[in-house]
């Protein structure tokens, strides 16, 4: 500074001097010039910017350094006025000028910033620093004569900071939990207004064209305008930068966007209005690629509000900043995916769950609308098709407000033709997504599940619709929307979309089919079924009850099963002529008649005699064929009568199939005189029992002995458990034509005696379980309580497993396990089990777990003996049981 | 058919063997391999957690009685978790197991200081 100074004031006074003292002034004129030419050789060759200004701001002295900064060269400078020669920078320096002269003091570094001539487009920056020059150097208090200035151009350290700065707020961004749509915002600020004044997000769309994501302005209310106009707008066009960088993976750098370059980008007259306001004068886009994939494209824009331009150096700064913002977006949506993945499990288990309930139309439509909220939407519709018009039936929102509008609302219906996507959906059978909603337009364009939603600000933003699929063809439509949660439908949604309406469309055709017929139903169910069937001790008994022909064909078949206070089990099983609601309400009040009977009657012939006498005397009864069959578990005798009505049949324990005959009588309400007779079957222990009604047996053009003979086969081959029977008689006999008349059955298993026990078993290890639930049951239901149960199961296994340890090969590869049990219902129960193998007992047999085993029985059972011969080993225990009595 | 599910949880000092379902003759071997596979050096517990299985028989005992010799021979504890009612804990004191193994009726009070 000292140097400067001097030489300034050297400068500015030489003129005067030389006029006061010549001869003196010769020679100081002669040291100045010299003094001067030196410096000015000096300042010339300075790589740094110096330059002196009059008070008034005229450039008296500048060196080529100095005037490079602006574009200039020194004697393009000198003898200018700054407020001439650099007006805008001449703006920013005045007050500065000012500020110097009138406190002599010196302004040290300061950052200014502005524009040059040669590069009007790049915001320069410079350190400046100003000072007074005073005729006597450091004299205080005196009047400056001019100002000088030192000037650092730090333009490119500038853009480095920026450049590090954005690139860590990009790398900030890994750190915050956003959803996509939050994420795409939040980039799409990262570059404002430092390195752009405008910045929009492309991401691609499914059918290959480009979407706007985002758009932002440095500007707020820029923003707000660009983004109404931007929702109305087109997508971009297929030649433009944005869709080029996703094509090509390239970066698109418009260092100069004119008037012409606009008008060529226009595809309309609002579109150029879009691009007039947006006002761009330089764009840089870059693609987001991340792993060899391109997943859109940034856009950063200098418009006229700064008036900038991109240089080629901020070519590699925004190809950075594009690496990053990809990298963060793809964090972002595999974060989504996972949690998407988990959730939609979840949502397919719950529609799964919704089929099982049952549930009448309305309340199951409703549940279907709210069922998917708000995982996988915020609204949901769902449309059906009625009368050739498509309408809305229940809707469902995440929002309780726009839930509670929803349900009181006057649903929309629309004409199969109309241009809103569900409509589509029902029309193509096929998924309809339309990713981003233009704007207001899109309430509008739905119709439907959000209209009212509007009123709260709250419009879609994505939708989704899904056809539905009956068994003839489309049945209606689901629709899904985002609004609030600023979620996307995207191409991947649609096959879980679709998986939904799959499931869903089954669940809504059943409600839809029996919604007409909801009275004949709930008359049916009161009527048809029994409660509950009873549970006796020893028999096992399940009912099954199939509407006909598609469902739409209830009839007057029942069955019914009940203990009676004797102890005998009554059951029946019956057909009234007819269908319909009548058919459906005759067989309920026939259903009570016998029960009634059943009570005061010992003989099935007699029920049906006293039943046939009081039904005939109704004027509106209906003709039926009945079953009747009355067991007593003691006797194990059973006694048959029939009202015209087909023989039951029965499976032995060994497997044979027969048809029992009771005496035919005429249906109930063919005749007032009619008379019933009875016959009686002794029921083996373990035979099964099988009544049915004709449904089950007769097929339109096919003898009915065809019929019998196939439930003969079926009911032989079929499992021991009566519901897996059931399900596999069903099953057969439906199996070449479904049964167009309704269909009633029972079966009933008369298991083998409580007090035994018998199972065979391979000498393998993995056997055990299978012997330990076997006699584990067998003890409980004989009356054993849980602690015996665990010390039978427990004493039992351990001499099979010892059997099975030792068996010396597949050849005596084979165990029995008999039990029994008895004087049980007197109160002094005894358990008595023999485990005996057919191999020879190595003398120095061991016990299993190093002879713990028979440690174990002996501590568990009362009696413990082995016996063994040639033939095999058994082992034989027994136990008391403490307190009698098999479980009621 | 796998009557047993097994699960490990490994804390620093520490194995946690949770064992769902029945222990018998079919399967035994199987635990046994499982179980001492999962047995690091530098552990200084075995906890096995009963209070899930079902079902115990003499072999199963046997595996017990085993693995906790084998654990000590290496200066390692065996601890067992038996919840009160279960057949599990009769079979267990009818062979006196408890004799030669503590019992616990929870995984923190057999974990003790090692928690």
């Amino acid at each position: 500074m000292g140097v400067s100074g001097a030489a300034a004031a050297v400068a500015g006074t030489a003129a005067r001097r030389r006029s006061t003292r010549w001869r003196s002034a010769v020679r100081a004129g002669e040291e100045l010039r010299t003094t001067a030419a030196r410096l000015d050789t000096l300042l010339a060759r300075s790589p740094v910017a110096f330059a002196f200004f009059e008070p008034d701001g005229t450039i008296t002295r500048v060196n080529d350094t100095f005037a490079a900064l602006f574009g200039y060269r020194a004697d393009q400078l000198t003898g200018r006025r700054v407020a001439d020669a650099l007006p805008s920078i001449w703006v920013r320096v005045e007050p500065l000028f000012e500020q110097v002269q009138t406190t002599g003091q010196p302004i040290v570094d300061l950052e200014v910033s502005g524009r040059i001539r040669s590069e009007p487009g790049v915001e320069q920056h410079w350190l400046a620093s100003l000072f007074p020059v005073q005729r006597d150097a450091g004299k205080p208090g005196e009047a400056p004569i001019g100002l000088g200035a030192l000037v650092v151009d730090i333009t490119e350290r500038k853009r480095a900071e920026q450049e590090i700065e954005l690139l860590a707020r990009a790398s900030n961004l890994f750190a915050v939990d956003l959803t996509f749509d939050e994420a795409i915002e939040q980039v799409a600020r990262l570059a404002l207004p430092t390195f752009a004044d405008v910045c929009i997000v492309f991401m691609p769309t499914a059918n290959g064209s480009v979407r706007r994501a985002t758009i932002t302005h440095c500007d707020p209310d820029m923003e707000r305008d660009l983004r109404a106009m931007s929702a109305q707008l087109p997508p971009p066009t297929p030649f433009g930068p944005a869709a080029t960088a996703i094509r090509t993976g390239e970066v698109q750098f418009f260092e100069i966007v004119d008037e012409e370059a606009r008008r060529a980008a226009a595809q309309n007259e609002e579109y150029l209005e879009y691009l007039e306001v947006l006002a761009g004068k330089s764009s840089i886009t870059v693609p987001l690629g991340v792993g060899g994939r391109v997943a859109g494209a940034v856009a950063f824009l200098y418009t006229s509000t700064s008036k900038r331009q991109y240089r080629d150096a901020d070519i590699e700064i925004a190809r950075e900043l594009g690496r990053r913002i990809a990298q963060v977006l793809e964090s972002v949506r595999l974060a989504g995916d996972a949690a998407r993945a988990a959730a939609r499990l979840q949502l397919l288990a719950r529609v799964g769950e919704l089929l099982k309930i049952e549930l009448d139309l309305a309340q199951r439509l409703r549940r279907v609308a709210r069922l998917l909220l708000p995982e996988f939407a915020d609204g949901t519709g769902v449309y059906l098709v009625e009368n050739g018009v498509l309408n809305l039936v229940a809707a469902g929102h995440s929002d309780p407000q726009v839930q509670a509008a929803l349900e009181r609302a006057a649903f929309p219906s629309h004409g199969l033709d109309a241009d809103v996507p569900p409509c589509e959906a029902v029309r193509t059978g096929r998924a309809v997504l339309v990713e981003e909603l233009p704007g207001p337009a899109a309430d509008e364009m739905v119709a439907g599940i959000n209209v009212r939603a509007t009123g709260n600000g709250n419009p879609l933003r994505s939708y989704l619709a899904v056809p539905m699929f009956g068994e003839n063809g489309p049945i209606g439509a689901l629709g899904f929307g985002y609004s609030a949660s600023g979620r996307r439908y995207q191409p991947e949604d649609i096959p879980v979309a679709l998986e939904i309406a799959r499931r869903v469309a089954p669940a809504v055709e059943n409600a839809q089919r029996y919604a007409d017929n909801r009275e004949m139903i709930e008359v049916l169910q009161r009527t048809l079924l029994p409660a509950a069937l009873p549970e006796v001790p020893g028999i096992a008994i399940t009912g099954r009850y199939i509407p006909g022909a598609a469902g739409l064909r209830i009839g007057g078949d029942w069955y019914d099963a009940l203990v009676l206070t004797d102890g005998r089990l009554f059951l029946a099983i019956g057909d009234v002529v007819g269908h319909g609601v009548r058919a459906a309400s005759s067989m309920g009040r026939l259903r009570n008649a016998l029960e009634i009977y059943a009570v005061d009657n010992a003989s099935p012939a007699d029920i049906l005699t006293n039943l046939n006498r009081h039904f005939c005397s109704f004027a509106d009864a209906d003709m039926a064929t009945i079953g009747l069959l009355v067991y007593e578990p003691r006797t194990r005798r059973a006694r048959l009568a029939s009202a015209g009505h087909l023989p039951p049949l029965l499976r032995e324990p060994d497997g044979h199939v027969h048809y029992l005959d009771p005496a035919r009588g005429m249906p109930v309400c063919a005749s007032p005189r009619a008379i019933y007779e009875e016959t009686e079957v002794l029921i083996t222990a373990g035979a099964t029992l099988l009544l049915y009604t004709d449904g089950l047996v007769e097929r339109r053009h096919e003898p009915l002995d065809d019929g019998f003979e196939r439930l003969a086969v079926a009911l032989r081959d079929g499992p021991d458990t009566v519901e897996a029977l059931a399900d596999h008689v069903i099953e057969k006999l439906s199996a070449s034509s479904p049964p167009t008349d309704d269909v009633a059955l029972l079966v009933v298993r008369f298991e083998a005696e409580l007090t035994e026990f018998s199972m065979r078993l391979d000498a393998f290890p993995r056997e055990l379980a299978r012997l330990r639930r076997g006699i584990g049951e067998w003890a409980a239901r004989a009356g054993a309580s849980v602690d015996e149960c665990d010390a039978i199961v427990l004493a039992v296994n351990e001499a099979a497993a010892n059997a099975v340890e030792h068996a010396y090969g597949p050849g005596d590869a084979r165990i029995e396990v008999t039990a029994t049990a008895s004087g049980v219902r007197s109160g002094a129960g005894v358990v008595d089990v023999r485990v005996r193998d057919f191999g020879r007992w190595r003398p120095d047999r061991p016990g299993v777990g190093g002879g713990r085993g028979l440690i174990l029985i002996r501590d568990l059972m009362d009696d413990v003996s082995i016996e063994t011969t040639n033939d095999g080993t058994t082992v034989r225990m027994t136990r008391a049981l403490a307190s009698g009595g098999p479980p009621a | 058919m796998n009557l047993a599910h097994i699960d490990f949880e490994e804390l620093p000092r520490a194995l946690i063997v949770r064992v769902k379902g029945e222990i018998d003759l079919s399967n035994v071997d199987d635990i046994r391999n499982e179980v001492t596979a999962r047995v690091a050096s530098n552990i200084a517990r075995v906890v096995l957690d009963l209070s899930a299985t079902t079902y115990l028989d003499s072999s199963g005992i046997r595996l017990l009685f085993d693995l906790a010799e084998r654990l000590q021979a290496r200066r390692q504890q065996l601890a067992l978790v038996v919840t009160d009612q279960a057949l599990v804990r009769r079979v267990i004191l009818l062979t006196k197991l408890d004799d030669e193994v503590p019992l616990h009726t929870t995984v923190e009070s057999a974990l003790g200081d090692l928690a």
